[in-house]
């Protein structure tokens, strides 16, 4: 396994701890429905996270959550991907 | 006159407090859009936190690839890579229209939404239709299943 894929993992890793911190805030926030919903779809998590980044004070994990998705997307841009998940076509 | 709505339990309706934020909506409608752009112009797009790290699918992996067939019109692709695929491109065209709708249509048009929702309890329904579907494909076809979504 290459450093690339390594460093991809770790920010994977990282990605994956910021989304279920937020994930927990948003069953506690909006009940169990919506919180599924988050589960389902990590998007709508994030979107959610950011709108209420300020009033729930969780700015910093978003930020974080936000560079290591960005950080991913390059290694994984670099031939670092450990799993072939980047939105790519399939037949 | 808003209806209340509770903020707890399974029994909420949970799609028309969605659409009644406009705010969200509008997030959630661009952001999907966007998302859906991205993948189908082959550009980075959004990467599921599970899947990314653990390689093995969420019960929404595949759906983006799913609505960009549909828009294609390719149904039978489309149905293989996620079979929800069109209630979740339905769900992002109502939570658009409602993001840009004007005052005077939205209110009636999100409370038909959650008088549908309290009758039916739609939501529900599909969301644990949707738990099954992903639990037999990744205990039942999970090679499939995963040669689809890694690609």
């Amino acid at each position: 396994m290459g450093i690339l894929q390594i460093l991809n993992m770790v920010a994977s890793l990282g990605s994956l701890i910021c989304f279920i911190i937020v994930l927990i805030k948003l069953f506690q926030n909006e009940g169990a429905l919506k919180g599924i919903l988050g589960l389902i779809c990590g998007l709508y998590t994030f979107i959610w996270g950011w709108m209420n980044a300020t009033k729930l004070n969780i700015k910093n994990i978003m930020m974080i959550w936000t560079l290591l998705i960005i950080v991913s997307i390059i290694l994984g841009m670099m031939g670092g991907s450990f799993y072939a998940s980047t939105g790519v076509a399939t037949p | 006159m808003r209806a209340r709505m509770q903020t707890s339990g399974l029994s909420q309706p949970f799609v028309a407090a969605l659409l009644r934020d406009r705010r969200l909506a509008l997030a959630v409608a661009g952001v999907g859009g966007l998302n859906l752009t991205l993948f189908a112009l082959h550009l980075p797009s959004w990467q599921c936190p599970v899947l990314h790290t653990f390689g093995v699918p969420c019960p929404g992996c595949g759906l983006t690839r799913a609505i960009a067939l549909l828009v294609k019109g390719q149904w039978h692709a489309s149905f293989t890579m996620h079979a929800f695929g069109p209630v979740f491109l339905l769900a992002l065209v109502l939570i658009g229209a409602a993001a840009v709708m004007p005052d005077r249509y939205r209110a009636a048009f999100v409370n038909n939404i959650e008088r549908l929702e309290r009758k039916t309890a739609i939501p529900v329904i599909l969301l644990s239709l949707f738990f099954v579907y992903w639990l037999v494909r990744l205990l039942f076809f999970s090679s499939t299943f995963l040669q689809l979504i890694r690609g």
